[in-house]
């Protein structure tokens, strides 16, 4: 064999890179910041109020009356404000009264003849915007809510994705080989970004959005089910997709443990404030240095730094020492160090002629077909 | 360096070919997600080879599923050749097998098939396939290459790699000699029962 074997080297950790990261605020908020301003994680932004949701009152099963006629026996208008506790519908018969008494703060949205139902909007809360990063405040957009922050990361790239740019609490709920199903999914993850493990059901994706899971991050998932939510799979392409969350896969398609390069990774940032994009296949990893903000100011990005599409692929030399992952089973996902290189060809059982690689994982000694490795990129 | 790639990256469309369409070649059963999360890593990972028979006999099925669809770009009826994209040669081989699974999904009409490759820049002649043209009865056939009688198991693809620019073959029941070329392929002799031919 003369010539030197080659594998595809794809970054998938790149650290200390300073990158721009975009806070929103809901609609109707206020921004307080000022450009140039250095901001910590809990520095405030800005601030908006916030309606956490709606609940219902059946008025007419309650005091037990037609559902047109129901909303006579209100005691407060439409429109108006009403504190749990308070009397809320009131009916006076020759058998007897009935109340009906609110069971939360609210607002009377609106009354249903049809159903007999009463809508209450829970009453807006205010809802503060935190920098959630160092960094220094580059750019503030008031009519679009947004705030753009020049900050320090990792970042990690994945295979494939789809779903904008969501933030929140990175959590991890499984071990790396778990698969998630549906029962791991409870209401405590709302808003925030979940570690799955080696795969994602559909169902379980489902059951994540609509608990306001904002992100979802595997191994993998099944082709199909990447397919049905993201339309069509080009690899060499951005999805521009999005179904309500944003799912980032680290390693292929079916259940492939996360690999432990980036699993090592997420495992410092469990309970942190982190950002991803499944479009763009990528996770920023926040700096949670105060320091970094030296290396922050003296850094300059293009005003609009946008990201490359996907780091660029490259093929490398494969040398005694080099770090790989394998690509194609068996042991799809295992990383391990290359200790020897076969000189002459093998035949393998497929019919293929091809030079294999001694690897040494954490576990085990073991031959690969080289073409089914990728050299391990951490810049 | 620019990345490494393979067959699997120009099969355009591959993902949506019908997984039942594939499965119909396999020899035994295979879930549908497991089919689908092949093709996808083989989407993700185009530069990865077949390590098992299993591998490769599903490689197979996807590649006549994809022949198939796209019969113009492998066989050149006016010209009478069939043409095989030379990264084909060593993605799938053995050879014999590719070109067995490439006359499951075309027809040749013609006795004697030039054998093409396609280059970057190029197409040559790579060699011929010889289908025979009655109905093989016994379990060995004698045919005469170069004036050399050779027996062959009927029941397969044969490959002859006979790089010469011209082979004499004469066919056991057949006095007529034809005169086919060799080449870097070779000699391809189609002894596949009938009923096994497309």
């Amino acid at each position: 064999m003369s010539t030197a074997l080659m594998a595809n080297m794809r970054p998938r950790i790149i650290r200390n890179a300073c990158v721009y990261i975009k806070r929103s605020i809901s609609a109707g908020g206020i921004l307080s910041v000022q450009k140039h301003t250095e901001v910590a994680p809990h520095d405030i932004l800005g601030k908006s109020r916030v309606s956490p949701g709606y609940s219902s009152v059946n008025l007419a099963r309650q005091l037990g009356v037609n559902s047109k006629e129901a909303d006579k026996y209100l005691q407060r208008q439409i429109g108006s404000t009403i504190y749990k506790g308070e009397l809320l519908a009131f009916k006076k018969t020759i058998f007897g009264k009935k109340y009906v008494i609110s069971p939360t703060d609210g607002i009377l949205e609106e009354y249903y003849p049809k159903s007999g139902e009463l809508r209450l909007k829970f009453l807006p809360k205010a809802v503060a915007l935190t920098a959630g990063v160092f960094g220094v405040v580059s750019k503030v957009l008031p009519d679009k809510g947004e705030v753009f922050i020049k900050t320090l990361v990792t970042e990690v790239y994945g295979v494939y994705g789809f779903g904008r740019e969501r933030s929140g609490m990175l959590h991890i709920v499984n071990s790396q080989n778990a698969l998630l199903q549906p029962a791991d999914l409870t209401s405590h993850m709302t808003g925030h970004i979940l570690v799955a493990g080696s795969l994602v059901y559909l169902d379980a994706i489902r059951k994540a959005a609509s608990l306001g899971v904002k992100a979802i991050i595997s191994g993998g998932i099944n082709f199909q089910d990447f397919n049905s939510m993201a339309g069509h799979f080009n690899p060499s392409e951005r999805t521009d997709s999005d179904v309500g969350i944003t799912i980032f896969a680290t390693e292929g398609f079916g259940p492939i443990p996360i690999g432990a390069d980036i699993y090592s990774a997420l495992q410092e940032y469990d309970g942190r404030f982190v950002f991803t994009d499944g479009n763009d296949r990528r996770l920023l990893l926040p700096s949670g240095n105060p320091d970094s903000i030296l290396t922050i100011r003296k850094t300059a990005l293009p005003e609009n730094n946008l990201p490359d599409p996907f780091p660029v692929v490259q093929a490398r030399e494969i040398t005694i020492g080099s770090k790989v992952r394998i690509v194609w089973p068996p042991l799809m996902g295992s990383e391990g160090v290359v200790i020897g290189i076969d000189k002459t060809a093998t035949v393998l059982e497929s019919g293929i002629s091809t030079y294999m690689l001694a690897i040494e994982t954490t576990k085990q000694k073991i031959k690969v077909p080289y073409p089914n490795v990728e050299l391990l990129g951490t810049v | 360096m620019p990345k490494l790639t393979g067959v699997f990256e120009t099969l355009k469309d591959i993902d949506r070919v019908p997984i039942f369409d594939i499965k119909q070649w396999l020899r035994a059963k295979e879930q549908d997600f497991y089919l689908e999360n092949y093709i996808g890593n083989r989407l993700l990972y185009p530069q990865t080879v077949a390590v098992s028979e299993w591998d490769m006999e599903i490689d197979l099925a996807i590649i006549r599923e994809y022949i198939k669809r796209h019969t113009e770009s492998f066989y050149d009826q006016e010209a009478n050749r069939l043409i095989i994209p030379e990264d084909f040669i060593a993605r799938f081989s053995p050879v014999n097998n590719l070109i067995s699974a490439m006359l499951d999904v075309l027809t040749v009409h013609e006795t004697t098939t030039i054998i093409a490759l396609k280059q970057v820049a190029d197409v040559v002649v790579a060699g011929s396939l010889i289908t025979i043209p009655f109905t093989l009865k016994e379990d060995f056939i004698d045919i005469s290459i170069d004036d050399q009688q050779m027996r062959f198991k009927v029941g397969k693809v044969q490959l002859l790699p006979i790089q010469d620019s011209q082979v004499k073959v004469v066919m056991e029941k057949d006095s007529d000699a034809l005169f086919v070329p060799g080449g870097q392929i070779g000699l391809l002799l189609d002894l596949r029962m009938k009923g096994d031919r497309k």
